[in-house]
């Protein structure tokens, strides 16, 4: 069945790349005859790719561990929906999950009435650029992360799916940015597509869906993948500025831009170059987002490690950074008109754009410089926390300003009252001055928060203020959108800088106080359970109280999973909208905790509220209508 | 001007330049794909094959080897460390793990399997066994520095991390390097 399976990839590929071919020569031709043939081939590619993925379904539920991948990422008691998951928890099995993705865009795509009004040199040039792109991950599936390795001699049980990745948020966080990931391969290749073909800026029409849908899976995928890192990893934090939390980020800075300049393109037909450029560029950093997750070049908690694939992939970046360079700037001028002032939302809207482009600048320097800095030091380090803090939150705070003032001016020039975006910046600063002078710190933080409560009241009163607002779909999408961004802004300038910690060494019976609260170890329960996937699960009982009176139950665990020798550390948490109450285990000497390591966190849970709303209210902007956006519409 | 004409007039400049750089890309796929897999040897990738020219190059013969003796300890070790020189993380713990079934206090081994566990980012199995290797022999500097370091930038556990780095630097006076890297992270080590 796997030589099959492998057979199916191969002859994807084998249709990818012939088609891909048969597009160029089509579009050198300046012929359209074989387009059928074309949209043929990507769902035969497509329905390869899905037998294939099936096989390795297949093969992980019914516990084949003659297949290397069953056998190293699942086990003959993983329940079934781990097994399920540990589709996309190895390298493999996550590059074929990209794929997989990516085909299933462009059949998806080509199904649409948007494609079908596009001029067809437009659709054979967009499928010369998208099957050059899924061909080139078919050969990496193929050759060097093939996922149907077998095994001569099959282990009789697999080594287990990793206790970290037992986790909801880590199981839909990978295929969420995947799936992120490939939908801005449309956009991207559409770019180019009617660029070569000067078809203009219908293209933006074709892929405003796909643009808006795949931020949307960008944004949820990473914010999930912070809440993991709160839920599991035990430190206390949601967001540590690893390279590979980092990787992520980096294109949703140059897509959060693209989603603003194609709606000024689309209104206005400004910045046409520039939404070209982003389009790829959203594209090429996921690209090497996946290099740096799978190349080995940086250190990383959340690194596969180099599989064989970082040169193809760097080769594949930089390949499409010339690619998209020659295409954008040599792009022929069109007469296009001016671009409206500073004093304008449009003007606002560009500058926050710089402003995202400028994070996703810092962040990916950040990022990359131990492996620039090898070029003259012996043993380069990554940048550290206090680095991203410094430069990134002033900037965070900047754009959560311009973004609660901009729905304040016009489109076409000044504000269109006066009295709120003053309002507003008095109140700011009013804000910033008394935490000064209470001598609050750090003021950034404070900075922060005045922001965050800014944007939060400019959406309120707009609500107010704005006739027929409230049942707008367009309102929601749009300033809903940012109401949860400023409500993530207020939890993470909150949460962050005022978390207190503490780590104790405590044996049963023994308090201590903490931030006002009292915590007091009861005692250990701990459970045997010899054959099972958990072989033995320790919880420690610590309750709470504040003021004599109860608050709850504090329950860390540390259990052994039965192919991890060593035990897991399992985070409980006392939740709430003002402190949420956070304890993990590190270790144990008998029933003493050696220590217990309490966190006190202000205000976390509004990161995860905000999230939720950041995530599914820019889903009300999805059109399933097909027209083009009037010059008029939205203008709340 | 119809819609046509208004295309035609707006074509790019490069699209044949383009066009033919896609065309070679195309190729080199095509023959990337043809030649890694002319180095495939069956289901395995021409990877594995290069690799075993270098430090696994030893490993068929100690298969052998240890097919005809299955608790040879000293084969399993050569094993173990051939897999390690060739970065194979998972088989090298596996081989260090059936070394330590049969010596469980063999300290190099635990620290091998230590320091294969650091490279496959598992911290809490690395330092459980930079802690054993301290259980049978406590004067091993190195355990106790790489046992803070973890607990500093992994598990974030500063309280432990700076009991085991002052441990390092009380334990290695002679090796200047450690003493001096061990100070620097205690220096720099938040309270």
């Amino acid at each position: 069945m796997y030589l099959a399976a492998h057979f199916a990839l191969l002859l994807a590929m084998l249709v990818s790349l012939l088609g891909g071919a048969l597009a160029c020569l089509e579009a050198w031709g300046r012929q359209q005859g074989k387009l059928p043939w074309l949209e043929h081939g990507q769902d035969a590619a497509a329905f390869l790719m899905a037998c294939a993925s099936a096989a390795l379904l297949g093969g992980l539920l019914s516990r084949d561990f003659s297949l290397a991948y069953v056998a190293d990422y699942s086990d003959s008691l993983l329940p079934l929906f781990y097994t399920v998951t540990a589709f996309w928890a190895g390298q493999a099995g996550s590059l074929l999950f990209w794929g997989l993705t990516l085909a299933l865009a462009g059949t998806i795509f080509s199904r649409t009435a948007r494609y079908k009004a596009l001029e067809p040199s437009t659709r054979v040039l967009f499928w010369l650029f998208f099957l050059t792109l899924q061909g080139f991950f078919l050969v990496l599936l193929t050759g060097p992360n093939n996922p149907f390795v077998t095994l001569a001699s099959p282990p009789a049980d697999g080594k287990g799916l990793n206790p970290l990745l037992r986790n909801v948020g880590m199981i839909f966080h990978p295929p969420l940015l995947f799936l992120g990931y490939a939908g801005f391969a449309i956009p991207a290749c559409l770019a180019l597509a009617a660029t070569l073909s000067g078809e203009g800026r219908s293209w933006l029409e074709a892929a405003r869906n796909w643009i808006l849908g795949s931020w949307v899976f960008l944004t949820a995928g990473i914010l999930l993948g912070g809440w993991w890192s709160y839920m599991e990893l035990g430190w206390g934090g949601y967001w540590a500025w690893d390279p590979v939390e980092n990787a992520s980020l980096i294109p949703w800075f140059a897509a959060t831009a693209l989603v603003h300049t194609a709606l000024l393109e689309r209104r206005f037909s400004v910045l046409p170059r520039t939404n070209v450029c982003l389009a790829c560029l959203t594209l090429i950093l996921c690209l090497f987002a996946t290099y740096l997750v799978r190349s080995g070049v940086v250190e990383s908690l959340h690194a596969f490690g180099d599989g064989g694939v970082g040169g193809p992939l760097l080769a594949g970046v930089l390949f499409a950074v010339a690619l998209a360079g020659l295409v954008a700037v040599s792009r022929p001028r069109r007469e296009e008109p001016a671009l409206p002032g500073l004093g304008s939302r449009p003007g606002l809207m560009v500058v926050s754009v710089w402003l995202l482009l400028a994070l996703g600048l810092v962040v990916l320097l950040g990022t990359i410089w131990p492996v620039l800095s090898q070029l003259w030091e012996v043993s380069p380090k990554g940048a550290e926390q206090g680095f991203y803090n410094t430069v990134c939150l002033p900037l965070f705070t900047l754009l959560t300003v311009v973004m609660a003032l901009a729905p304040w001016f016009g489109w076409t020039g000044g504000p269109r009252r006066l009295d709120v975006p003053t309002g507003l910046i008095v109140l700011w600063l009013a804000v910033v001055a008394a935490g000064a002078s209470l001598d609050v710190r750090p003021v950034l933080a404070v900075a922060g928060v005045a922001a965050a409560a800014m944007a939060c009241l400019s959406v309120l009163l707009l609500l107010i203020l704005v006739p027929g607002s409230l049942g707008s779909r367009r309102f929601w999408a749009s300033h809903g959108g940012h109401l949860g961004l400023a409500v993530i802004v207020l939890g993470v300038a909150v949460s962050g800088p005022f978390q207190r910690s503490v780590e104790k060494a405590l044996s049963p019976g023994e308090s201590f106080d903490f931030s006002g609260y009292r915590f007091t170890y009861e005692g250990l329960g701990a459970t045997d359970t010899p054959g099972q996937e958990i072989t033995r699960a320790e919880e420690a009982r610590i309750t709470v109280s504040r003021g004599g009176k109860p608050v709850g139950v504090l329950t860390p665990q540390r259990l052994t999973y039965r192919n991890y020798d060593h035990p897991h550390t399992e985070v409980s948490t006392l939740p709430g909208l003002g402190d949420e109450l956070y304890a993990t285990v590190h270790d144990l000497d008998g029933e003493r905790l050696t220590p217990l390591k309490i966190s006190v966190n202000p205000m976390v849970n509004w990161v995860w509220i905000g999230s939720v709303l950041v995530c599914l209210l820019p889903l009300l902007a999805i059109r399933f209508k097909h027209g083009r956006t009037s010059p008029k519409e939205g203008a709340a | 001007m119809t819609p046509k004409s208004a295309s035609a007039a707006l074509e790019h400049p490069l699209r044949k330049p383009i066009l033919a750089l896609m065309a070679t890309a195309l190729a080199a796929l095509f023959l990337t794909s043809f030649l890694d897999r002319a180095m495939v040897q069956g289901t395995r990738t021409a990877r594995t094959q290069v690799k075993a020219k270098g430090p696994m190059a030893a490993v068929p013969e100690l298969m052998t080897k240890l097919q005809q003796n299955p608790n040879d300890e000293e084969t399993i070790l050569q094993l173990a460390d051939a897999f390690m020189r060739g970065k194979d993380w998972q088989r090298a713990e596996h081989f260090y793990g059936e070394a330590l079934k049969i010596d469980p206090k063999n300290v190099g081994a635990l620290f091998h399997r230590a320091i294969v566990n650091l490279e496959q980012r598992h911290f809490p199995e690395a330092v459980e066994d930079f802690k054993a290797v301290l259980a049978i022999k406590p004067d091993v500097a190195e355990a106790h520095y790489y046992i803070g370091m973890v607990n500093k930038y992994e598990l974030k556990v500063p309280q432990a991390a700076k009991e085991h780095l002052e441990k390092a630097l009380a334990l290695a006076p002679k090796d200047k390097e450690l003493a001096a890297e061990t100070k620097k992270e205690l220096e720099n080590l938040q309270p």
